[in-house]
């Protein structure tokens, strides 16, 4: 069963582009857009929904200029 | 649908969400500082008048940092360096606006201008040109007010101009001039690095004069046995590094002030020999009493009988005249309203100088007394420039015929044209438009229908049928605005260039760094498209603030105010220059009436000092007994009730409410309260009051305050829904017609 | 074929939203809503009390430099670390000082709030 979530990353301001290098290398997060400034649009696939609040907190400790990590959308594919 | 295409699906609904819920485009992300284009000027805000560098890009203010090789070594407090958000506020005013029944309603310059010309030149015509006025302020440019005075004392030939610092600086004018025959501070804020005692009265430094506030934490910090004396009925910020905090019934400071002189003779701590070489006694308004006169007027203070009147502790009065005339130690004094906005704040102001005065301690590095001053141009533009009622530039005086002569002979105008009675100080102004003697008012960068005391009596004046009222702001609505006939958008700080003069005298120039906001125009423009369209354009012949920067020089040469030497050319270079500054190569003056660093003092003075300010070349010690306030507590009214300042805004927020950080940090005025006040009234935080006096009433949100003093309300003045002035009273200094804010009655009640 | 579930969390307000962020399962470093504006001792007096005094005795608590000049208001602009740069805008000096030793930022030394510097830390 895969969690797909829809996420929105929010960095300290200008940072957005920084934090994105560093995240095209998270496994499971494919980028999709941002505003070029603050926030990221990134959808998300993992095991179980548990995993995406690991995702959160890993990511607001290793990077400090990720503010938040705000889900705008939670599906579950039960089949793959 | 298989699971992949399932899979895709949710991956394509949920980049959509995230991208969805992006929303709009952010605003443009922080610009890199090396990208920035930096101009140099100096803050909107108070009159410490720090330096700084305005940065831009792509013709926005973006950024702000201090100028480190300023008095202010870089350091802005938290207002300055969040002006960009002030330049692209929401509420700038970007169009003229003219009144049309009960709306004001988007206007041409030239249907504007055209309509304010029409209506002054009937005012003027009909009722000749004392039914016109000019309320101007201590935050437009010096050239701004110099076009201004001039325009309406030698062209419309009236001497109603007058301006908001009569509300702030008017009695420490005054003071400063009764005492040494001349305005402004003699010293300049390097004397907080060489005093040995500072005493603070009246003042909330911490709040209101962060960064002079913060040289004097660093003076105790760095200094020897530095001591700090901190005296106001409210335990502030600023008494948090007292060495010795007095708090005291309001309006019984001059007793406090008589009793500290009281000790200081009494224990032998005065200067005999400074007596008798530079001062005179005075009583009332003349000169011809002596030190034997003095002291017996003295006699009275003695420190029990003022602890009984004033609720101060004896031992602490004792304590700090004995700080104060330390043989051997420097001391220097600040004060700001709390003495200034009173009905006996001349006098208040005298009593300060006469403890410089007696001790000697004063015209040396760290020994001096240092009025603090509020706005950023209230010294350089409306006290210096003479655009008061009574006064004519740089020292002159309406009432002195050979000063009327100069003045005549520099304009360039007929002997006779400046009329020789003083025209309406600002409250008389206001009152006659309420009584209908004045026709039109001209009101320029500034907010009296939020900032005058009984705010709603000059509200209704304002309004008055028959009152025509021209308004120029840099946004709408404010508190004045909404009440105009006309309303012209001006320019705002760094959309234009000019000269600020900050409370130690300094000069300095703020260069234009961005265009104006829509069609605003700076109020230097405004004022010679209005003196052309009056007939007086020939007065104010010029295209921009540098062209009349030559004859401000000119016309201050010789005075006692003289910076010839500040060239438009050295104050670009500089970062600000003190007057006096007569030639171009001379440095400028940090300490006057000083042999040595004062070029007006002759080289061969006998003295260190000499106070040229005066014929008798003397300073004034004035006896000026204990008088309370106006309007004291009584039975029906038993709060006293005072207004001030607080860090996160500046006068009546129209700037600062732009802050989202300053408006989040401080959103309203409240009551401050002592605890035991707050349960009388059976009230906790937050809980709504009704505070009401006998001009007005306002319900506040209470908050008990650490500090707060039992029987005292505190009402911060930068809020315009909840306005502090409603309830103020107007009554005013008989001397500098300076009103008492600072001190009236209420009631308070849970709401 | 099994169905899929789908749940749509609603969070269009992002920075404001850490609470019903919580719900959802992902924590945010945003600042808490506060409900209208009030000034930040009002609650940080007791809820960050250590860092509320350690700030309030230091040099910025006597300077007033309050609270949102580092951190910046709880909108958007909220900066729960500040970064160490913006100390240059008034320390431009000491800042400047700090480039040419091997430690990171003012931070190595100088403690959060109190700002006691521990050279040796």
């Amino acid at each position: 069963m895969t969690t797909v979530a829809g996420v929105v990353i929010v960095t300290a301001p200008g940072a957005s582009s920084r934090v994105a290098c560093r995240l095209v290398g998270e496994h499971g997060l494919t980028l999709a857009g941002g505003d070029g400034d603050s926030r990221l649009a990134a959808v998300w696939e993992a095991g179980d929904g548990r995993s995406l609040e690991a995702l959160a907190e890993g990511l607001l400790a290793r990077d400090p200029e990720v503010l938040g990590v705000f889900p705008t959308f939670v599906g579950r594919d039960e089949e793959g | 649908m298989g699971s992949m295409n399932r899979r895709e699906f949710l991956k394509a609904s949920a980049a959509a969400s995230a991208l969805v819920a992006l929303g709009s485009r952010a605003q443009a992300a922080p610009a890199d500082p090396k990208d920035l284009t930096w101009t140099k000027s100096v803050c909107r805000y108070c009159g410490t008048g720090c330096g700084l560098y305005v940065g831009t890009k792509d013709g926005r203010v973006v950024q702000v940092k201090g100028d480190t090789e300023n008095h202010n070594a870089g350091f802005l407090c938290l207002k300055g360096f969040l002006l960009p958000q002030v330049m692209a506020a929401p509420d700038r005013l970007l169009h003229p606006l003219i009144r049309k029944g009960d709306k004001l309603v988007q206007a041409s310059w030239e249907e504007a201008m055209s309509l304010v010309a029409a209506r002054f030149k009937e005012a003027i015509g009909t009722h000749g040109p004392d039914a016109v006025g000019f309320y101007g302020s201590g935050q437009g440019l010096t050239e701004e007010t110099y076009a201004a005075n001039k325009l309406f004392k030698a062209g419309i030939r009236t001497n109603n101009v007058d301006g908001n610092p009569r509300l702030c600086m008017a009695s420490a004018v005054a003071g400063y001039v009764s005492t040494y025959g001349k305005d402004e501070p003699m010293g300049c804020y390097e004397d907080v690095d060489h005093a040995d005692t500072m005493f603070l009265i009246g003042s909330n430094a911490a709040e209101a004069h962060p960064v002079i506030f913060r040289r004097i934490v660093k003076r105790k910090q760095t200094g020897k046995d530095v001591k700090i004396v901190v005296m106001d009925p409210r335990r502030t910020a600023t008494s948090r590094i007292a060495d010795l905090y007095i708090s005291f019934t309001p309006g019984t400071d001059l007793a406090i002030l008589n009793g500290l002189a009281h000790v200081l003779f009494a224990e032998n701590l005065v200067d005999e020999a400074f007596i008798a070489k530079h001062l005179a006694f005075g009583e009332g308004t003349e000169a011809n009493k002596t030190l034997a006169d003095y002291r017996a007027f003295l006699a009275d203070y003695t420190p029990e009988k003022v602890a009984a009147l004033s609720g101060a502790k004896a031992e602490d009065i004792v304590t700090a005249a004995r700080w104060f005339g330390a043989k051997g130690r420097t001391t220097m004094s600040m004060w700001c309203m709390g003495l200034n906005q009173r009905t006996k704040g001349v006098w208040a102001n005298n009593l300060v100088h006469n403890l410089h005065l007696v001790t000697g301690k004063i015209g040396l590095p760290g020994s001096t007394p240092f009025s603090l001053t509020g706005q950023p141009n209230a010294c350089g533009g409306v006290r210096d420039g003479g655009a008061l009622s009574h006064t004519l530039p740089y020292g002159r005086l309406v009432a002195n015929e050979k000063h009327r002569a100069e003045m005549e002979k520099l304009w360039g105008v007929p002997a006779g044209t400046l009329a020789p009675k003083p025209g309406l100080a600002t409250l008389d102004m206001f009152r006659a438009l309420e009584d209908g003697k004045l026709k039109a008012m001209w009101i320029m960068c500034t907010n009296p229908a939020q900032s005058l005391p009984n705010a709603d009596r000059y509200r209704k004046a304002l309004r008055r049928e028959g009152a025509f009222v021209v308004v120029t702001e840099a946004f709408h609505p404010t508190r004045t605005s909404e009440l105009a006939d006309v309303v012209l958008p001006a320019a705002l700080w760094a959309e234009k260039e000019g000269v600020y003069g900050c409370g130690e005298r300094r000069y300095q120039l703020l260069e234009k760094s961005v265009k104006p906001a829509g069609e605003a125009r700076p109020d230097f423009e405004i004022l010679c498209d209005l003196a052309r369209r009056l007939g007086h354009g020939a007065l104010l012949p010029w295209k921009t603030p540098a062209e009349a920067w030559d004859e401000v020089r000119a016309v201050a040469r010789g005075t006692a105010y003289d910076f010839h030497g500040m060239t438009r050319e050295r104050l670009r270079t500089s970062h600000g220059l003190l007057w006096p500054l007569p030639a171009e190569g001379h440095p400028g003056t940090n300490r006057r009436y000083v042999k040595g660093e004062d070029p007006l003092v002759p080289a061969d003075a006998p003295d260190r000092i000499l106070f040229y300010g005066r014929p008798d070349k003397r300073a004034v010690v004035w006896a000026r007994p204990q008088k309370p306030a106006e309007e004291v507590v009584d039975a029906e009214y038993p709060l006293w009730y005072t207004t001030g300042r607080v860090i996160e805004h500046w006068h009546t927020g129209t700037m600062t409410r732009n802050c989202k950080e300053l408006r989040q940090a401080n959103y309203e005025s409240v009551a401050e309260l002592h605890a035991d006040d707050a349960a009388a009234a059976g009230v906790k935080s937050g809980d709504p009051v009704r505070v009401t006096s006998r001009r007005g009433s306002v319900v506040f949100k209470a908050r008990v305050v650490d500090g707060a003093r039992r029987g005292l309300v505190f009402v911060h003045m930068h809020d315009p829904d909840r306005m502090c002035n409603r309830l103020t009273n107007d009554a005013v200094d008989p001397v500098s017609r300076q009103p008492e804010f600072k001190i009236c009655a209420v009631k308070l009640v849970k709401a | 074929m099994t169905r899929s579930t789908v749940a749509l969390c609603a969070a269009l307000l992002l920075v404001a939203a850490a609470p019903r962020a919580a719900a959802a399962g992902a924590r945010a470093r945003a600042h808490v809503d506060t409900a209208g504006e009030q000034d930040c001792a009002s609650c940080h007096r007791t809820e960050t009390p250590a860092a509320f005094a350690a700030w309030e005795g230091s040099p910025h608590g006597v300077a007033l430099v309050k609270c949102v000049v580092c951190h910046g208001s709880t909108g958007k602009d909220f900066r729960a670390r500040p970064a160490a740069k913006g100390c240059a805008s008034c320390h431009a000096a000491q800042a400047a000082s700090v480039e040419k030793r091997p430690v990171s930022d003012c931070f190595a030394c100088h403690a959060p709030h109190s700002l006691s510097a521990h050279p040796h830390r």
